[in-house]
């Protein structure tokens, strides 16, 4: 068996006297959408954040394409951050100083990409999740649904391997809830990109190839019966 | 990846922001602006002192005879008009090969007079026509720019046949007997003005660079979200920092420029700078155009250093680590540990010990006021709601308001030490004032006294007259000591000493100082001796306070016929008098008439009403004093201004949800009262206490005893206390909005 | 909506009489409408002829409500079948998810097996018909909208229930 793209396994991680994870894990395979869902306070969102570098855990290891992620020196996640992994939050993901041209095509340009390659780049993406008009205004200047496809644009603008989308229609109404969901997967599949969603709505998880439940900081996988 | 496009990146991010972020960037570059406008200042210290030295250098006299120059008669004068001293400089040629004085190609012939160019504005603009008397003989050119030692300075080179106390002077250009202690004690009180102007600024840049936290907050997190490395951050941060640097400095010289161009129009006490002067030396503008730029980052990485940036979030640990006392004390320790050895005054080292010490003092309140706070806060409980309220927060953050509060405190105490260094000068000079009040003294040599006295009696409104010849007498002490004696008529002497039933013939004196028939030598001012036999018993000399008796303090006072005999056209004269017509300007008809004889005559008057040169010069800069106070008060204010309006901002939710559960609008301002009040008040009382203790240097520095002015003390720290009021009121309207329950609506 | 698998799982409890369980299951699950005597009977002798209840003894006095009931271990055996078992997903089966979920906390197992296989079971409902809907047309988004939307209703209120009988057990147990 080949090795899974993103495996986190035996994940501990406690926040003061709050046990979020207590032995989570999670296996990813290329191109899946995988749901995370659960009550709140699960520890879904840890999880994800666990898996992506961003928070590293007590105990348990998270290995990218085999490799140990706590083994890595922070120059080394930020760089994983930059090209292999996109992100898309519930809010708070842009930089409010900046347009959204230019937070999309961030990544690129901290990558050491010039700016007008990385600028053109990232006007495909918008325009392709249907925001190419926002390109020169502001994320505090656009309702929540395009800035919402712009973090989006902005998670895809590197084609990653994976994109970790947490409640990312959290804060959206139903039908750019909906926009933004089938936008997700359409350009997951078109790059290949593997997806973990973290959600607590059905209709979201709905969107995914299977789901893992999370509950008081442990996961299980759903219960295959008939 | 490139840190060239990180740097440009920054600078994006430190412009393009919106409202928010240009009102912070225009507000740390006024900052910076000042603060290198100030630096510059005093980078330039070293040449004011230079250059002063070299004009005092070029102004004084060489006395020991050079071959070949024929010697040159030179006498200095001082003459007041309407408080403006004026100096006169008689001079008169021997021969061809005479020094000539600077700023003139050659000596004023008798009767010509060269004016310095202030001098010349004067008399332009003098409508009352009371100046151009004084300064004798006809004008023959101006004294050249930047000779005077300062720009406003009222010099005049008078060429004259007839002097008093002529010098024998062969050559300009030496060094001075002496330096000028009040010289050294000007530059000590500049460098500490500078001082204390210089702090409150750096805390105004700190606090502006703290503007915008929570935004800037959330922008790293969302860089770091997208996959910036720490060290990129960095490098980020900095840039957006250097960006309010470079402006500050481009906006700081310029400011420098025009206070350059402006200088000369200053003048404190009789201190006065040229434009050229203020030069800063190069290696030290080298050293503030590196240092500030990387001052500002390094302030920027600092102020990171508890938080980690994280892209879920700026993370604070989760209580900021405890105070520290002991590395605070250091400061205060320190500048005891300079001053207390008494390295005195005269050596350098022992000036910049002084200085660095009440530096190191004041440097002690922004130390120790944010550790005092937050100990004094946390023992408090209990209180009124807005009270509460107030504590509560203080005790979760002191940090932001203390350090805003220092820095106006170290103003304050800055600002009560030099008042009352400079009230203590004033006083001294108030108390030398305090004699013959209201009355005209004119002193003229024996040469001219007739002349000069019928001079005087010849000026409309004057009258009430007393006169003394002055001759000096062995003190019949052994040492050759001399003392004065003069002789007076009996008006005079029954007016000027409790005596009554004067007669012509009588002699006063401390009976164990001279006896009838004792027989003693009498000097006059050309060192002739004649002796004298006391004619009579004398009668006992007590002389009235503030009179002319207690002034000039004769041991004997003798009447014209026990003095039938005796040669006395070399004495000098004294005679004063009173102006009876209420012209304020008698005293000067009174130096007019004796101008002619300007080189022999002085004229002295202590006018209660019109206070000294020197005097009102210390007004004057008292005055100045208290409005740079005020001034960087007002920095300060618009920095407490800025962060109160700041607060507002970014709790608005949290005050909206307030409001929501019936908390009224005016218990928040209250709380914001006592939030900016409490910290204002702990910094008064050690502001007070530091500023005290830097007079207390004033013992050491000039004179005995310590003065401390406490109406300035009431008014700075009302003024603080003022603002306060005035920053938590404007803070109202913004309270008012945020309180409104639409702010708990989610976007 | 299948009363036999109810009234072995409230059997399974203990024997009862016939009288008693229909007593019962009209406390539990019908109270405006009772259950009617026949229909209890006739399910009774449906299962005590598939093998799943037998008797246990009688009362004097003859009558089918004089007899009483005990649950088989093929009986338990398919209580904890159909406990496990997932419903298929169609709109309004709260009463069967109701049912079991009592059901369920009653005989002491928790709630938290039958919700996740219920979860499971019906995402796999929906992701199907969100495929179609990505697919397909106007008509297709609507038809498919409504029936997701009652899927996740479902989903919400079995988990709300379930919390809040969970709830109910554990002060219960105290």
């Amino acid at each position: 068996m080949e090795t899974p793209l993103l495996h986190g396994l035996g994940l501990h991680k406690a926040f003061g006297p709050n046990q979020a994870l207590a032995g989570a894990g999670l296996t990813l395979e290329p191109g899946e959408i995988v749901a995370v869902m659960g009550p709140s306070g699960s520890g879904k969102s840890t999880l994800l954040h666990c898996l992506s570098g961003i928070v590293r855990p007590d105990q348990g290891q998270v290995l990218f394409r085999g490799r140990d992620l706590a083994g890595m020196s922070d120059a080394e996640r930020s760089a994983l951050r930059r090209t292999e992994f996109g992100f898309v939050f519930q809010f708070g993901q842009l930089v409010p100083e900046l347009t959204c041209l230019e937070n999309v095509a961030l990544p690129l340009r901290l990558g050491g990409m010039r700016r007008r390659p990385a600028e053109r780049i990232a006007r495909g993406w918008l325009d392709r999740l249907a925001v190419g008009d926002t390109g020169d205004s502001t994320p505090g200047q656009v309702s929540g649904g395009q800035s919402q496809r712009v973090a989006m644009a902005r998670a895809l603008v590197t084609e990653p391997s994976v994109i970790f989308a947490d409640e990312p229609t959290g804060a959206l109404d139903t039908l750019s809830g909906e926009l933004v969901m089938r936008l997700l997967s359409e350009a997951a599949k078109e790059t290949d990109a593997a997806v973990v969603l973290v959600t607590h709505e059905p209709r979201v998880a709905a969107y995914s190839d299977r789901e893992v439940i999370v509950r008081d900081g442990r996961t299980r996988e759903p219960v295959v019966t008939r | 990846m490139t840190g060239r496009e990180d740097l440009m990146l920054g600078f994006r991010l430190a412009v393009g922001g919106g409202r928010s972020s240009i009102v912070r960037l225009l507000l740390s570059t006024v900052g910076i602006g000042l603060a290198v406008a100030i630096l510059l200042i005093g980078a330039s210290a070293g040449t004011i002192k230079e250059n002063r030295d070299q004009r005092t250098f070029a102004a004084s006299v060489r006395s020991e005879p050079i071959p070949g120059v024929a010697p040159l008669d030179y006498s200095a004068t001082t003459t007041d008009f309407r408080g403006q001293a004026i100096s006169l400089v008689h001079l008169r040629a021997t021969g061809p090969s005479s020094p000539i004085p600077p700023g003139v190609d050659r000596l004023p012939a008798p009767g010509e007079i060269f004016l310095s160019p202030k001098l010349d504005e004067l008399v332009a603009s003098d409508t009352s026509g009371l100046l151009r008397p004084r300064l004798p003989g006809k004008p023959a050119g101006l004294i050249a720019a930047e000779t005077t030692l300062n720009p406003n300075d009222l010099v005049a080179y008078v060429g004259t046949d007839a002097m008093r106390d002529a010098r024998t002077v062969y050559g300009f250009g030496a060094e001075p007997g002496y330096h000028a202690l009040i010289e050294n004690g000007i530059l000590i009180l500049l460098l500490l003005g500078l001082f204390v102007l210089l702090t409150p600024v750096f805390i105004f840049v700190g606090t502006v660079s703290r503007l915008g936290g929570a935004a800037r907050d959330r922008r790293l997190a969302a860089l770091r979200l997208a996959g910036s490395s720490l060290a990129q951050l960095r490098r980020i941060t900095a840039a957006e920092s250097l960006v309010g640097a470079l402006a500050g400095l481009v906006a700081g010289t310029t400011l420098f420029l025009l206070f350059r161009g402006a200088v000369a129009d200053f003048q404190v006490f009789r201190f006065g700078v040229y434009p050229k002067d203020l030069t800063p030396s190069w290696p030290l503008v080298v050293l503030i155009v590196l240092a500030v730029p990387a001052l500002a980052v390094a302030t920027a990485w600092a102020a990171q250093r508890h938080t980690v940036v994280e892209p879920l979030g700026v993370v604070r640990e989760t209580a900021p680590p405890k105070r520290r006392l002991w590395w605070r004390l250091l400061p205060v320790v320190a500048g005891i540990l300079l001053i207390a050895p008494d390295l005195g005054v005269a050596s350098e080292l022992g000036r910049w010990a002084l200085i660095g010490g009440a530096v190191l003092l004041m440097l002690g309140i922004p130390a120790l006021l944010p550790w005092l706070l937050e100990r004094v806060v946390s023992r408090i409980k209990g209180g009124p709601p807005s009270f509460q309220l107030a504590i509560r927060r203080l005790q979760s953050d002191s940090g932001t308001p203390s350090r805003v509060v220092a820095g106006l405190c170290v103003v304050l105490a800055g600002a009560i030490a030099l008042q009352s260094l400079l009230a203590g000068q004033a006083a001294m000079e108030a108390d030398r004032q305090d004699e013959t009040a209201s009355r005209i003294t004119v002193y003229a040599d024996g040469a001219v006294a007739d002349r000069a006295i019928a001079a005087v009696r010849a000026v409309p409104g004057a009258a009430d007259f007393q006169a003394m010849r002055s001759l000096f007498v062995d003190a019949i002490r052994g040492d050759g000591t001399l003392v004065l004696f003069a002789v007076a008529d009996c008006a005079t002497i029954e007016a000027v000493t409790t005596a009554t039933g004067c007669r012509d013939g009588d002699v006063f004196a401390a009976p164990s100082f001279l006896h009838k028939g004792q027989s003693v030598k009498v000097t006059g001012n050309d060192k002739r001796e004649q002796p004298w036999t006391v004619p009579v018993t004398p009668r006992p000399l007590e002389a009235k306070p503030s009179g002319m008796a207690e002034s000039l303090g004769p041991h004997v006072l003798a009447t014209p016929v026990a003095m039938a005999g005796a040669d006395l056209a070399a004495a000098s004269v004294a005679v004063s008098l009173r102006g009876t017509t209420g012209n304020p300007d008698f005293v000067e008809l009174v130096r007019n008439s004796v101008a002619p004889y300007s080189g022999q005559v002085s004229v002295a008057a202590y006018n209660g009403q019109r206070a000294s040169t020197e005097a009102r010069m210390f007004g004057d800069a008292r005055d100045i004093l208290l409005g740079g106070a005020l001034f960087v008060l007002l920095l300060a204010g618009v920095s407490l201004l800025v962060l109160a309006q700041e607060q507002v901002r970014e709790r608005r939710r949290a005050l909206g949800a307030l409001s929501a559960t019936g908390v009224p609008v005016r218990v928040i301002v209250r709380s914001l009262l006592w939030q900016n009040g409490i910290p204002l008040l702990l910094g008064i009382v050690i502001a007070t206490a530091t500023g005290i203790a830097v007079a207390a240097l004033g013992k050491r520095l000039f004179w005995d005893g310590l003065y401390v002015d406490w109406s300035a003390v009431v008014l700075l720290a009302a003024a603080a206390v003022v603002m306060v009021l005035l920053v938590t009121a404007s803070t109202v309207p913004s309270v008012r909005s945020a309180a409104k329950t639409e702010n708990l609506r989610t976007e | 909506m299948s009363i036999g698998n109810t009234l072995l799982g409230l059997l399974e409890a203990g024997p009862k009489h016939g009288y008693d369980l229909k007593q019962l299951y009209d406390k539990q699950f019908r109270q405006d409408r009772p259950l009617h005597y026949g229909q209890v009977y006739s399910t009774l002798n449906r299962l005590l002829k598939n093998g799943l209840v037998e008797e246990n003894g009688v009362e004097a006095g003859s009558g089918p409500d004089r007899k009483r009931y005990a649950i088989t271990d093929a009986g338990v055996t398919n209580v904890e079948e159909w406990l496990k078992s997932p419903e298929n997903p169609s709109v309004y089966l709260q009463n069967t998810l109701y049912t079991k979920v009592v059901l369920a906390l009653l005989s002491g197992r928790g709630a938290q097996d039958l919700l996740d296989a219920q979860r499971s079971s019906h995402l796999r409902a929906m992701r199907e018909l969100t495929a179609r809907k990505t697919d397909g047309d106007l008509a297709d988004q609507l038809i498919c909208d409504h029936a997701l939307f009652h899927l996740e209703a479902d989903l919400r209120w079995l988990e709300l229930t379930a919390a809040r009988l969970d709830d109910l057990a554990r002060q219960l147990a105290r």
